[in-house]
């Protein structure tokens, strides 16, 4: 059988389906085969075995294990939102037997569930790792449960990811300052975490969103000046011309957009023309 | 230079340089054009090499080294597209585009961005199937014989799926078209 006409050839097809094919296929990758090259060869040399790992994989894992260090830990640090109270004398004990049984039998606490949120203990997980706060009056304090067992490593791991975790909920949410904050705090906690990348990523989204344009000139300015994340610098550069925009700084705007075109990414001309038209016609007045 | 072929106490093998020479501007454009993804084409690929230097005693003896990359990518992406990091992306209702030519005045460049775009909207409405053929036909412009050896498909299998490819990506191009008047 004879290969068939192909579509960009086909007269019979609509002329701007032909021209687009054509265009498709004559776009140039954006990326220096070059420089791609000389990094394989390092990987190489550096004996870096393939990893299929991605940043997706990487925080699948990161969950896995947090969750193991959740359901260690869960006896003793009891990291389920819920308002108890402390007291002392031995009422009616809701905690698990197991982790009852753990208890000094001379003084064991108790923690009894209240009806009501009057008076607590907010045991529900500060991510950002805070002190308790206690809203109650002086009240004898419990006997601590002894130390937890679980390793420190998958502690700070779960620490990490329920900060992490928290900020992503308030994006996802709709809360875009309180997101920003807990990504904010996620960097200056763990500066080299593992989520580090994922992070920044997520403040600028949320400073995005939260419409703080200064804030995430800022942050685009820092990430690109950083060469941090090269992979994602197309769409940092888009977020910085959208703010620009904001700002009214409608070159500096442009010339965003163009470099994020130049790295082979992510706009759609129609609403960037119209977004650099709304920006100049606002300058002009 | 750095070789990437291996040292001469091991067998035969494949100079892993030489096959990203050939291979390697293929390889990103199938896998931005079938993944959608600009920006995970080069990590795509540095894999799919990396995985081929590991295997260089075996592949040199492959009859389709580039059928072998080709599958190797798109199970790097099938790898990915299963994970996370696709919720991690930026947030903006604004979709990728390729650069087309950056010596052209910014105008032009948009609108062959834009066609370019439109495009591969339309391919990413096709099933992977479908997608991989359109892409190698159509884009690749390779004969049906090459694509059904690649892809280790009978050839009437290779037609059969891009006269479906051919038929959803009209109908996607129509409605893209209705859509942007």
């Amino acid at each position: 059988m004879h290969d068939p006409i192909r579509l960009r050839d086909d007269p019979a097809q609509p002329v701007a389906l032909r021209a687009a094919l054509k265009a498709e296929i004559a776009s140039p990758i954006p990326i220096d085969l070059a420089a791609m090259k000389a990094g394989l060869g390092q990987q190489i040399s550096a004996g870096a075995a393939p990893s299929a790992l991605g940043l997706g994989s990487k925080v699948l894992i990161l969950l896995g294990l947090s969750a193991i260090a959740v359901l260690w830990l869960r006896p003793t640090t009891n990291l389920a939102p819920q308002n108890v109270q402390i007291v002392a004398a031995p009422v009616v004990a809701v905690a698990p037997p197991a982790a009852l049984a753990e208890l000094p039998p001379s003084k064991p606490a108790t923690l009894r569930a209240l009806p009501e949120p009057a008076a607590t203990v907010e045991t529900s997980n500060p991510p950002d790792v805070e002190p308790r706060r206690q809203t109650t009056k002086a009240r004898p304090k419990a006997p601590t449960r002894p130390a937890a067992t679980a390793p420190n490593k998958l502690s700070g791991l779960a620490a990490q990811m329920a900060q992490y975790q928290s900020a992503q909920s308030a994006l996802s949410e709709g809360r875009y300052v309180p997101a920003a904050t807990h990504f904010a705090t996620y960097l200056q906690v763990y500066p080299h975490g593992t989520l580090v990348d994922e992070a920044t990523l997520g403040q600028l989204e949320a400073l995005h969103r939260a419409k703080q344009p200064a804030k995430v000139v800022a942050l685009a300015k820092t990430i690109l000046a950083a060469e941090r994340i090269p992979e994602r610098h197309a769409e940092v550069l888009r977020v910085l011309g959208e703010a620009e925009v904001m700002r009214g700084h409608c070159d500096a705007a442009r010339r965003a957009f163009e470099k994020a075109i130049t790295l082979g990414s992510t706009i759609r001309t129609s609403t960037l023309k119209s977004a650099l038209q709304a920006c100049e016609s606002r300058a002009m007045q | 230079m750095l070789s990437m072929r291996a040292e001469s106490d091991a067998p035969p093998d494949i100079d892993v340089g030489q096959l990203f020479d050939q291979h390697a501007e293929f390889l990103l454009r199938m896998v931005r054009r079938v993944s959608g993804s600009q920006d995970r084409a080069e990590d795509v690929v540095q894999k799919v090499f990396l995985i081929a230097h590991r295997k260089r005693d075996t592949l040199a003896e492959h009859p389709q080294i580039r059928g072998w990359l080709y599958q190797v990518a798109m199970n790097v992406i099938r790898h990915e597209r299963r994970s996370l990091s696709r919720r991690l992306r930026l947030a903006g209702a604004l979709k990728k585009e390729p650069k087309t030519d950056s010596t052209a005045p910014t105008e032009a460049r948009f609108e062959a961005a834009e066609q370019s775009a439109r495009v591969r909207a339309c391919i990413a409405k096709l099933p992977m199937e479908q997608r991989e053929v359109f892409v190698l036909y159509e884009l690749e412009e390779l004969r049906g014989g090459e694509i059904a050896t690649m892809l280790e498909l009978s050839e009437n299998t290779v037609w059969s799926r891009l006269r479906l490819a051919r038929t959803r990506f009209k109908r996607a191009w129509q409605q893209a078209e209705s859509g942007a008047k």
